[in-house]
This record gives structure tokens, sequence and C-alpha cells, in this order.
């Protein structure tokens, strides 16, 4: 009943054109019922009559009532389509702003293939339903009642003592379907969902595919999801097989009952022959709704599951919530974090940390793998909220601080790359949408991507296909980077963003950035001394937790991880240098 | 770079459904040849026995009812008894065997069609989003079902009662039959008329359907840079633009395709009303009996059943044409790279490769590496370094033959790259990519793809080798810890070592790792490198780094650039030269 409601509740808007074009959907169909009537009087009248001067005139109407009918046939068909449609857009659309709007916690436990299954075939369900379950159950459903109305008046007592045995029959076997199926559709969409997974993750890992010669291995896992989805698929079919035959059958009952029973009244002489014959004409009437029935349910339960997991999705919440009283300012780029922790022994979490920045100030978070540095970026940018403690920026609670503009304050260049399927130019462009292509190709020598940029052929029209396949590890980390310069943001952060980068290109992006940054603040994740120990304050992190804080020269002096670090980096060379003194 | 095509263009298709299409379409179709004659046999039954009710109705009212015969009209119901129950045989058949012939017909496709993507090169990949290939293999074939099953039974069903039908008229009166036929040329000039534009039609839903969907799938692969960079809005607007256009291609080609069934009703109605205007001339001067024009009237009206029947099926073969077209499409996209007619198997080599003169481009003109030469003796560390773009991973992607060269020979043992089969080739190598992939599932199954008969303790101890073990068992549920697609919660450095367990775990004659170790942090690195030496003994490798701390072991190190080697020798050698390498060692070390 709320899925009902649910989908009820999408007719807003379209309700009146909707309507109107089922009414007239109903209207139209019992137009045969007067071409029946109209050819009677022809053989009646005309032909056994012999009036042929009526003939013309009753074509004429024969004719154009017909072209009357499918010219409406015609405006309710499109009408349909096009609520259908516009139903289907206005979902589309509001689950698109859905899954932009959520948490990245969701994206960590969805998958992709989960959610396109239900933005594409799920959605096609709705539509179906209204541009067609609907119109049928209307139309079908007058016709029948219809029928029985004037067949019960016709037939009396006897047609409610066969109608007592047909109806209840019918009703049990078809709430047995449509129940019993809905849960095997369910299993259907699930399948269906793996076949997009398996299938998804192969194109994307063409490239580990093939290193590992694993094809055949690939084939045998996209047969078993096929084998899988197709088993679901005979599971649905057992079911159906067991009721939908009797269902689109059970009209020959109402011709034995024809034959047999109003036989036998007519010859009690308790009804005429002419009202046999009329019963006889009205049979399609019963059966053309009974056995749709079956096929009706039967696409009414699909949808209804189709439904559920739509809604599902477009009630899911994002955790982070905007607070009503939020500050709509840039931000400067003070940061304060106070005791915070996130994340519960899990990978990745942090446990008090604590630490200011004033702005204008370069950071380094430096760490093992693992340690948090990711985390508190992501926390910066309110990603995730905090378990514990508190963020200020620029000395407000970061909750307070409207969240386009906090994000929107800050630039990072991702450690996992991702570009998309447009020119590079648009790439780079990705956050700032009417930069122009000055500002683009200044963001571009920035970052040290426009002399490759230049010397592809198409230059900075170029597209890149997904996740930019076809550039090198580096050639990607300068578009990112690149296109977070872009941004001209109060915060950047790069995390891990010059790893691939030969170092004489890392000590020239280091270096345009001291031009174009030196106000701004800027948080550095790397793994590289060369990258950090310039910067104003290095933070180490190991486990979640703040183990060293301070400039480079005090960490040296500490002894610590760091001191290991800068040992293995460049003691060797140092070494060297001293040898060669001698 | 190859062309690549975006969301917001639509892919030409480079062949259009012909001949060979439908010879390809008729192969999945006559493996289950008796499916369909069995199918049509019993349907064939049951169409006659449900054929006959209408006479059986016309005797109970000429004979039983008039003669009060009530045993006559019990056993009238008793045949319709009788025939209900073939009825219901034949419709659980058809339901039961249709749904296999449908499903399985689609079963053989995707599988073909996934087998030959296996098959095709890195550029097909990389130059279409990844979301267009993604519907073909489910949602393209998946639509094909029950055209490949209901849809071509019911197609034959109707012909046959088409024929029956126009036998019957023929035979009542050849006059009004011919007459009442004269409709059908019309239809067929209408049909034939609107194929092109309709069929052009779904095709331009199919493109834009495709379009929203590589849309959509980049948009969820993207969701975290979209909200850093406070995209949402814009990326709203886009996608409403073109799913507005989905929706209009769609609207179009409905609206051409709902102008059938209207005109073949107009046609139809006007042949009865040119029946019973002539007819009732003839009736009148006595040419004709009034039971001839009744029957053929009522033949009329089943004539155009099936052709209305037939103008449905023949909608949705239009639709689901567009889509075959798509999947026939890749199935015939050429496969770059192939085994020779004579390949031979590649045997366990012991790993002494050579470049001779090779030359390489993604482009004919443009070159990437030129006349490039070099030995590799077995065992050897190599270690390719060179700025961005130069040509490394190029170097790699040779060996393991993601490209063919356009000149001059790569030899493994002295064995000529080109002369053996793929397979053989790539399963001496262990791989251990820029871009680590992580597949939905249990970080032991993913550390298992590399070899898939891998005990739990074979994989463990290749974890412990590259130090992912640590971290592994630290996390709460350890080796089965679940990950989703990209990895999810590890960092990219836990996905690195991850994805280099893999890779320890083929135990390979080859080891190319190409920027493995790029967001390990140091610390892991030192242990990393320690397990990584004890496995490169007796291995040939070549190492990717641009750190170059970690190269510094390495029996060689070459230098790439122009097109070529620049320079190689060993760490001290090279560093004494004072060169290039000297130069990038220098701007990495000073501070």
């Amino acid at each position: 009943m709320k899925t009902f409601r649910f989908l009820m509740d999408l007719l807003k808007g379209y309700r009146l054109r909707y309507y109107t074009a089922i009414a007239l959907g109903v209207i139209i169909s019992f137009i045969p019922l007067i071409n029946n009537y109209l050819v009677k009087i022809i053989v009646d009248d005309v032909i056994s009559g012999g009036r042929q001067t009526i003939l013309l005139p009753i074509l004429a109407v024969l004719f154009s009532i017909t072209v009357l009918r499918v010219a409406t046939w015609y405006y309710i068909r499109y009408q349909l389509e096009y609520v259908g449609q516009k139903i289907m857009m206005n979902i589309r659309t509001e689950g698109y702003r859905k899954i932009l709007s959520l948490d990245f916690d969701f994206f960590d436990k969805t998958r992709t293939g989960d959610l396109m299954t239900r933005m594409t075939a799920d959605l096609d369900m709705i539509r179906h339903f209204f541009s067609y379950i609907i119109y049928m159950f209307a139309e079908q459903g007058v016709i029948f009642l219809g029928a029985l109305i004037f067949m019960s008046t016709v037939g009396g007592a006897s047609f409610w003592v066969l109608m007592l045995v047909i109806f209840p029959l019918f009703a049990y076997m078809a709430i047995k379907l449509a129940f019993g199926v809905k849960k095997r559709f369910m299993r259907v969409r699930e399948m269906r969902a793996r076949l997009n997974t398996v299938a998804q993750e192969n194109i994307e890992a063409n490239r580990v595919v093939k290193a590992f010669v694993r094809e055949d291995y690939e084939n045998e896992k996209m047969d078993r999801a096929s084998e899988d989805f197709r088993q679901a698929h005979f599971a649905v079919n057992r079911l159906q097989r067991r009721y939908m035959p009797y269902l689109s059958n059970m009209q020959t009952l109402f011709t034995i009952y024809n034959i047999v029973v109003c036989g036998i009244l007519v010859i009690h002489g308790q009804m005429t022959l002419g009202d046999l014959v009329m019963f006889n004409g009205m049979i399609w009437m019963i059966t053309g709704p009974l056995s749709q029935s079956g096929s009706l349910l039967n696409d009414t339960a699909n949808c209804y599951a189709s439904a559920d997991k739509i809604q599902e999705l477009l009630s899911t919440d994002p955790d982070i919530q905007q607070s009503p009283h939020a500050v709509k300012e840039r931000i400067q780029g003070n940061f304060d974090f106070i005791n915070v922790s996130f994340g519960y022994e899990s990978d990745g979490a942090v446990k008090n940390i604590h630490f200011s920045v004033k702005k204008g100030e370069k950071i380094a978070f430096v760490g093992p793998t693992g340690s948090g540095k990711s985390t508190i970026i992501n926390l910066m940018s309110r990603f995730y909220d905090v378990t514990h403690g508190v963020i200020l920026v620029d000395g407000d609670d970061i909750k307070n601080i409207d969240l386009d503009m906090l994000r929107g304050s800050i630039a990072v260049a991702q450690q996992d790359v991702f570009l998309f399927s447009e020119t590079i130019a648009a790439n780079i462009a990705y956050g700032k949408t009417d930069a122009t292509m000055e500002d683009i190709i200044e963001a571009a020598k920035a970052a040290k991507a426009h002399d490759f940029i230049s010397e592809l052929p198409d230059g900075y029209d170029t597209i890149v296909g997904e996740r930019g396949m076809g550039l090198s590890g580096g050639q990607k980390q300068r578009l990112t980077l690149a296109r977070a310069l872009l941004k001209q943001p109060s915060v950047l952060v790069l995390d891990d963003t010059t790893s691939a980068l030969d170092a004489k290109t890392e000590k020239y992006i280091q270096e345009s950035l001291n031009t174009y940054f030196s106000d701004k603040t800027v948080f550095i994740i790397s793994q590289r001394i060369a990258s950090v120990k310039d910067c104003d304050q290095i933070i180490v992190l190991d486990r979640g937790r703040v183990v060293e804080h301070g400039k480079h020269e005090e960490l040296l002096q500490n002894h610590g991880y760091y001191y290991d670090v800068f040992n293995h980096q460049y003691g060797d060379f140092q070494s060297r240098e001293v040898l060669g003194g001698c | 770079m190859p062309k690549v095509n975006t969301y917001s263009q639509d892919e030409d298709l480079k062949v259009s459904l012909n001949k060979s299409h439908l010879q390809k379409a008729k192969t999945y179709l006559l493996k289950y040849k008796k499916e369909f004659i069995l199918t049509l046999i019993v349907l064939l039954i049951s169409t006659v026995a449900n054929m006959s009710l209408p006479y059986i109705v016309q005797i109970a009212l000429d004979d039983m009812i008039p003669s009060a015969n009530i045993r006559g009209l019990f056993t009238l119901g008793g045949i319709c008894l009788v025939i209900m129950i073939i009825s219901i045989f034949a419709t659980r058949f058809r339901m039961k065997y249709m749904n296999y012939v449908g499903h399985s017909v689609i079963y053989d496709l995707r599988k073909d069609l996934f087998a030959h993507l296996q098959k095709l090169p890195f550029t097909y990949f990389d130059s279409r989003p990844h979301g267009k290939i993604l519907v073909r293999v489910v949602n393209y074939v998946n639509s094909l079902a029950d055209m490949f099953s209901n849809g071509i039974v019911n197609a034959i069903m109707e012909m046959v009662s088409l024929f029956v039908i126009v036998g019957f008229m023929f035979a009542i009166d050849v006059r009004l039959a011919a007459i009442s036929l004269i409709g059908f040329p019309l239809l067929v000039f209408f049909i034939v008329k609107l194929r092109s534009i309709h069929r052009k039609a779904w095709q331009s839903y199919s493109d834009k359907n495709s379009n929203l969907n590589a849309y959509l799938a980049e948009s969820i692969n993207g969701v975290r840079i979209t909200q850093a960079f406070v995209r949402e809005r814009k990326n709203s607007r886009i996608f409403s633009r073109i799913s507005g256009d989905t929706m209009r291609a769609w609207i179009r080609a409905k609206c051409i395709e709902f102008l059938i069934w209207p005109t073949s009703t107009v046609i139809s109605e006007l042949s009865v009303c040119v029946i019973y205007f002539i007819g009732a001339a003839m009736v009148a001067k006595a040419q004709l009996s009034v039971g001839v024009i009744v029957a053929i009237i009522s033949y009329i009206w089943r004539f155009w059943g099936p052709i209305n029947n037939m103008s449905n099926i023949y909608n949705s073969v239009i639709t689901n044409a567009a889509y075959l077209e798509r999947i026939l499409e890749t199935m015939e996209e050429d496969v770059e790279i192939e085994d020779k007619p004579d390949a031979k198997e590649m045997p366990d080599v012991k790993g002494k490769v050579e470049f001779k003169h090779v030359t390489f481009g993604y482009d004919e003109h443009c070159h990437i590496l030129e006349d490039l030469n070099f030995t590799v003796e077995p065992g050897q560390t190599i270690a390719l370094v060179g700025h961005t773009g130069a040509g490394k991973t190029t170097v790699v992607n040779l060996l393991s033959r993601y490209y063919n060269l356009n000149s001059g020979e790569i030899c493994i043992d002295g064995i000529n790259i080109a002369d053996v089969t793929i397979k053989s080739l790539r399963e001496q190598f262990g791989y251990m990519l820029q871009d680590s992939f992580m597949f939905s599932g249990t970080i032991m199954e993913n550390i298992r793809y590399g070899r898939l008969d891998a005990t739990d303790e074979e994989v463990m101890e290749a974890a412990k080798v590259v130090n992912a073990h640590d971290f592994i068992t630290k996390l709460p549920d350890g080796y089965n810890t679940f990950v989703s697609e990209r990895g999810g919660t590890l960092s990219a450095g836990q996905q690195q070592l991850i994805s280099l367990a893999r890779a320890m775990l083929k135990d390979p004659h080859i080891l190319i790792l190409d920027e493995a170790t790029s967001s390990i942090d140091t610390e892991t690195e030192i242990k990393l490198i320690d397990g990584i030496n004890r496995l490169l003994e007796g291995r040939t490798s070549f190492v990717i780094a641009h750190r170059l701390s970690t190269i510094k072991a390495a029996d060689r190190i070459m230098v790439i650039g122009n097109q070529n080697i620049i320079e190689q020798g060993t760490h001290e050698e090279l560093l004494a030269l004072q060169g290039e390498y000297y130069k990038l060692y220098q701007a990495q070390t000073s501070l």
C-alpha cells in the first residue's frame, strides 16, 4: 500500500492530463459495441430488408467512428507515454541529485552496478507502470465489470452461481501469483545487479585481466553470473506456469456455461435464444480481461519490486546535514583540530588529533600507509563528520559552515586520480566552469602540464578516456593538480599528488606553488622528504595518532620516524658527498 | 592516443543490420530448433482446438437446442472442457519452452560477447565510456530475450493463421476475397515507408540512452571528485539535459510506432465498408447470399487481427534490431593482437630478453620508440627511468605484447614473442600496474586472483613477502575483509600492497613493477624492497619508478628518452657519468 501511494504521488502535476487519457481510453474501448450494432442494422435492414438508401450513411458513420476512435487512441497513447516519460525523468533527476548528495560513507558500501540498476531498469518499470499497466487495468477492468453487469441481468441466478465458483478460484490464483512472484522478481533483480557488477568490474579492470591472463577465469565468472540470472528467470517462469495458463484459459468455462446451462434454460423456456446469442457475443469482454490479468499482475509485482528499490534510494538521507543557520562565507584557511577522533578500530581511524593551522601556512602530513592522513583531509572538507572533538574553521565549528562554501574554498588534488571522459580543458575547468582558456592554460602551466598537453595532437581539446586511460600516471596527476589550482581555493590539499612525478617536475611544481599560493593554506601529504621539508609544520601520524609534530630541523633532532625516512631517502647521497670530500 | 567517445556524442555505427547479421542471429536460434518445432506443433494443435469453439457453439444453437437435446449439450460442454485442458497444457508448454529458449539464447549471446570483449585491446576500452560497453553486455542482451523466443513463435503462428484465413476467404468467394485484400498492399506500402524512419528513431533513442548510461556511470564513479569540487548543480543540469534528450527520442520513436495500429485499423474498416457496399448491391441483384457476406466479413476481422499482431511484433523487432546491431558490432570489433595461426606454446622461460630494432608508436606517424636495442640476461633487474611520458610503460607493454610492433622484434630466450600464443606468453609475467584495481570481494580473493588454485596459506605467504600481511591482519575481518570495487576504504598504498601480493602469488618468471611503490610510505617500502629483492632472485625483472632510491640496487638502469635509451649502466656508473641520470638524482636528493 505504501508502494502504491508512492507511485500515485508521482502523478502530481500530471493528474488531469493522465486521468483524462485513462477515461478516454475506457470510453473508446466501448466503440466496437456501437460498430457491432451498426453492422447488425446493415445485415438486418439493408441486406435482408433491402433498404439500400440508408447503406451509405451508415457506412459513413461506421467509418468516421473508426477514424475518431483511432485518432483518440493515438492521442491517449501519446499522453500516456508523455506522462510516463515525464515521471521517469523526474525521478531520474531526483535520484541523480540524491546520488550526488550522499556521503562518502554510502559509496564505500554501495556498488555502482546496484545504483545503475536502480537508475535504469527499475526506473523503466515505473514508466511501464504508468504508460501501460494502469491504463490496461482501467480499460480491462471497466470492460470486465460492464460485461459482468450485463451478463448477470441476462443469466440471473445461475450466472451468480458460476461467478461464485470462478471468482474465488481466480482470486486465489491471482493472489498466489502476484505475491509469490514478487520475491522471485527480487532475486532476478539481484542477479541482474550481479551481472552488472561482474561486467563492469571486468571492463574497468581490463588491464589487470590481461596482465594476469585471467580471460578464462573472467569468462567463467560471467558464465556463473549469467547462469544464475537465467535460473532466476526460470524460477519466475515456474511460478507463472503454475497459475497463468489457468487464468488465461478460464474463459472457456464461460463458453461451457453458455452451451450447457443457458442451453438448458432456453430449452425450458426460461431464456430466449436471442439472449443466448448475445451472451455468446459478450464472452470476449470477459475473456480479454481474464487472459490479460495474469501478465498484468505479473508486471505489477515486478514494478512494485522496482518501486521499493527506488523509494529506498530516494529516502536515503546523507548523514552530513547542512545547519540551517550556516555561515555562507568563503573560508580564510584557519583550522583548529581539537581532540578529534573518527572511526572505530578500523583502518584510517584517527584518535585525539590536535593541531592548529593559520592562514598561509604550509602543513605536511607524513606517516605509514593507513595511518589516517587522508582521513584528516576528508574531515576537513566534511566528507565525514567527526566522532569526537571539534574542528574549527576560522574559529567557527565546521558544522556551522555552509557545505558548498566550505568545499568550494578547499581544493583537493586527490590521490585516486579520476578524470572524466571529456576534453582536457573541461577536466581542468571541472571545478570552475566559467574559467577562460587563458585561466586554464595558466593553471596547466603552474602544474607543468602545459608542455605535454600542447604536444598532443588535439592539445587542450584532446578527449581523455574515463579515468584518463591513455595518459601516464604522472600526466594524470598533473591534470588533477591543474584542476585543483584553477579553482583558486583558500585551502589547497595535495593528497600524494606528486608520487608519480619525476623529481624535476615536482621541484618545478613546488616553486609554482610558492608563487601562487604563498598566502594560502596548503596541506601536503607525501612520502617524499623533498616535498615536505620546507613546510611550516610537519605532522607525523602513526595508527591514527600524532607521533611527531614540528619543523624539518626539529624532527630530525627527534631521531624518530621522520629521521628514519630522511636517512633512507638521503643517507646514501650524503655519505657519498662526504666520501667525495675526502 | 585513440579517438575517444564521450557521453555527449552518439557513437557512429560502423555496420548496419545486414544479411551476415541475420545469419549470425540464425546460428544462435538454430541451436534450439527442436524446442521451436515442438512448441509450434503444440501451439498448432491448441489453435485448431480453440478455433473450433465457435463451431461447437453453432452446433449447440442450430441442432441441440431446437431438438431439446440436453445430453447433446452436455457432450458439447465436455468437448469444450477437453479443449480447455489442451489449451492449458499448450500454454504451459509454450511458457516453459519459450522462456527456456529466450534466456538460453541470450545466455549464449552474452557468453560470446563477453568472451570477445576479453580479447579486445586496451584501446577499445580506453576510447569509450565504460558505461556504453556495459549496457551492451547487460541491458541490450537482456532485452532480446523475448524477441528471440515468443516473438519468433508468434510471428510464425500469425503467419499460419493468416494463410488459413485467406484460404477460407477465397474458398467462400473469390471476388469478395480479392476485394477485401485490396487494402493490404496499401498497408504494406505504408509500413515500408515508415520502416526506415522508425528504425532510425529507435537507433537514435538507443544512442541517447547509451549516452545517459555513460554519464550516469561516470557520475557515480566520480562522485567524490564532484562533491570535492562542488559541481553537483552543474552536473545535475547536464544530466537533466541528457535525460531530456533521451525522453524526446523515446517519445518521437513511440509517436511513429503508434501510427501503425491506427493505419491498419482504418484500412481494415475501409475494406469492410467496401465489402458491405458491393456485397449489398450484389445481394440485391441476387448474385450473392447474405450468409456469404456475413462469413466474409467475420473473416476480414480475423484477417486483420494477425496483421495487427504482426505489426506489434514488427515494432519489437525494430526496437531490438537496434540493440542487436550494437551487440553484433562489438562482436565484430577487430581483435588487434591475435595468435598467429601456427603459434606455439611458450615454454617456461629463463628470462633472457632482447629488443631488436624495435620501433613503435600508437599512431603510425608519431613514434614513441625508435630502433630500440637492448639485451637483458636471465635474472637481471632492469630499472627504467625517464621523464613522465618518455615511454617507460610502453617498453614493458610491448614486452608482454599488449601492442604489436611497427617494426623490429622482441625475443625472450631467443623466441620471438609474436610467434607464440599470447596466453602462454603472458603467463610468464608478473605484472604490477600503476593503477591497482580491486575486485569486489574479500582481500583473500583479490590476492588469489594472481593464482587461482593457491591455498589460504600461500596467499598469506605472498602477503607476508610484500609486507601486506601486517596491515591486513589488523583489519577487523582480516583477510576476509570485504573490499568494494576500486578499493573502497583501503588507502591507495594499501591497494598497491595487495596488488603487489597478487603479482607475487603468481610466481612469475619475469616480473614487471610499474610504479608499484609510488603510494607506499618509505618505512613500508624499505621492508617491501627487501621482500621484492628476495623474490627477484633468479628472475628477470623490470622496475619503473620515480623514486630513484627504490632502484639503486638494479643491475642496470636505463634512462629512456628521445624515443630510445639515452644512457644505461649501474647506479654508480651513471652517477659518475654526470649525465641525465645524475641530474635526475640530484634534483631528487638535493634539499
